[in-house]
């Protein structure tokens, strides 16, 4: 075990080998006098190797002189026997140290620097950046150690706005200065087109909130799906429109549910048709012929077979896959049905209303006329934003231009 | 010489029976060896020496008698008083003891 072995080399132990005749008494008088031998194997009848406690090995010796056996020291291992050595040899260990140290010191010379950015750079120069850091004190061929990190960071950040984040890192004998540029706005909006604001449905408005251009509409009317909210005009110029405009709108979905409802299920078996298509011929390659189940589900993938590169072969490969369907019957009683008719109903609203809307009210309201059918209509009010940026037409700003020079 | 025998046999009868009353673990009352083999690693506890040592096989003094391992590339990985650890293939076991 590596506890052990840990053990053994931290106290240290001398590996033994033990020659004579008696060997059997040797260890059952070392049992007696209670050292602790271990890792004993057997050579031959008269050869047996150990290792012991070094602290042991001269009564050892004493025990095996006794009864004529003879004990040789093979080798001292462990952590005394290392210093003892190293005692010996203490300009080796000076050697070693200076040559250790001298090792370290040398890795943290600054052989080469290096700019680089996870995004490229688009404004800053990689270059100015390191000829700003060896003028705040970065030298080749010098220790980074007396480096003054912080500051050259702040000084690279002083000198160029455009960078967000500096970090000074060595790594071997090469100094990385990392950047990060900020990630601007675009200046002005001298490319933003112009146009106005339009109602993307029917609505009562609530609030118009005016960033850019002039208010079409006011709290209080109805407006109908792509009716102007908020012209694209300041009074004097064509501006790209922009604001919020709330109103209130109104959703409405139906779902109906059978009392007695057959559905399709999937049975878990399938078969593919492989074939090949050239304008109306089909030559089917394997699979059915025809559609082999009652009830099936069929998906087929048509595509074009590509022989190298993009050398295409005039006919189509047609993979139709059938997945054996069967009808299921389900009856529910009138309360499920009008609760599965109102579940229907919403999905029916989910995909209608917007992922961001303000819910007012909902009304769920049951208009089944059938007996073996519940039909439930949901009624939604919500307030959202319904305005959209709609840029104008090169033939309006035509017309536009046109009429300013008439007035001139 | 015969008398002593018996004497013996008395002797470890009675022990036997108080162990058995008092529920003693028969190693301790008895002075049984106790054998344990986890995988490639045998202990043997309770034994009273070495009587014939070799890789193949190891013949050990137990209360009452001897106990043999036979084995391939059998090592004594430690050695104390009581106890003993023996690692390699063991095949064979046989303990001769005169309960």
């Amino acid at each position: 075990m590596l506890s052990d072995k840990l053990y053994h080399w931290f106290y240290g132990y001398a590996a033994i080998e033990i020659s004579g005749r008696n060997l059997e008494r040797f260890l059952n008088l070392v049992i007696q006098e209670n050292f602790l031998l271990e890792e004993i194997v057997w050579h031959s009848d008269h050869l047996l190797s150990a290792i012991i406690n070094r602290r042991d090995l001269p009564y050892l010796k004493e025990i095996a002189d006794q009864i004529g056996c003879k004990v040789k020291t093979r080798s001292r291992i462990g952590l005394p026997f290392l210093l003892s050595w190293l005692k010996k040899r203490w300009s080796f260990l000076l050697g070693a140290c200076v040559f250790s140290f001298g090792l370290f010191f040398m890795s943290s010379l600054v052989f080469f620097v290096e700019v680089e950015s996870p995004i490229p750079l688009t404004v800053t120069r990689t270059q100015a950046v390191e000829d700003l850091a060896m003028q705040e004190g970065i030298k080749l061929f010098h220790s980074h150690w007396f480096l003054d990190f912080d500051h050259i960071e702040k000084s690279i950040l002083k000198e160029f706005p455009e960078l967000s984040w500096v970090e000074l890192e060595p790594i071997g004998n090469k100094l990385y200065i990392r950047v990060v540029e900020k990630d601007l706005a675009p200046q002005g909006e001298v490319n933003m087109p112009v146009g106005n604001i339009l109602a993307v449905k029917d609505a009562l408005v609530e609030e118009v909130l005016v960033t850019k251009g002039t208010a079409a509409v006011q709290p209080g009317e109805t407006v109908v799906a792509g009716q102007a909210l908020i012209y694209g005009n300041d009074g004097q110029n064509r501006v790209t429109a922009s604001g919020i405009v709330r109103s209130r709108v109104w959703y409405s979905a139906e779902g109906s549910c059978p009392l007695y409802e057959e559905k399709a299920v999937y049975t878990g078996v399938s078969q593919r048709q492989i074939a090949l298509q050239k304008n109306d011929v089909v030559f089917i390659l394997s699979g059915p012929a025809n559609n082999p189940y009652q009830y099936a589900d069929v998906v087929q993938k048509v595509q074009p077979l590509i022989v190298w590169r993009k050398i295409e072969l005039p006919v189509e490969l047609v993979i139709t896959d059938f997945y054996e369907q069967k009808k299921i019957g389900q009856t529910f009683n009138e309360t499920e049905a009008l609760a599965e008719a109102e579940a229907r109903a919403r999905d029916q609203l989910q995909m209608q209303i917007p992922p961001v809307c303000e819910i007012i009210d909902m009304k769920a309201m049951d208009i089944s006329t059938d007996p073996q059918r519940k039909t439930i209509r949901i009624l939604l009010e919500t307030r959202e934003d319904i305005g959209t940026f709609v840029p104008l037409k090169e033939e309006e700003l035509l017309d536009d231009r046109a009429e300013v020079e008439e007035m001139k | 010489m015969l008398k002593k025998k018996e004497n013996k046999k008395k002797r470890n009868q009675i022990r036997q029976t108080v162990a058995d009353v008092l529920e003693f673990p028969p190693e301790v009352a008895m002075d049984l060896p106790k054998i344990t083999l986890a995988g490639q690693m045998l202990l043997v506890e309770n034994h009273k020496g070495i009587i014939e040592y070799s890789n193949q096989k190891i013949r050990l003094k137990v209360g009452g008698g001897w106990l043999e391992i036979n084995g391939q590339n059998m090592i004594l990985k430690a050695i104390r008083n009581e106890e003993l650890a023996i690692s390699g293939k063991v095949e064979k076991l046989i303990l001769e003891t005169g309960w």
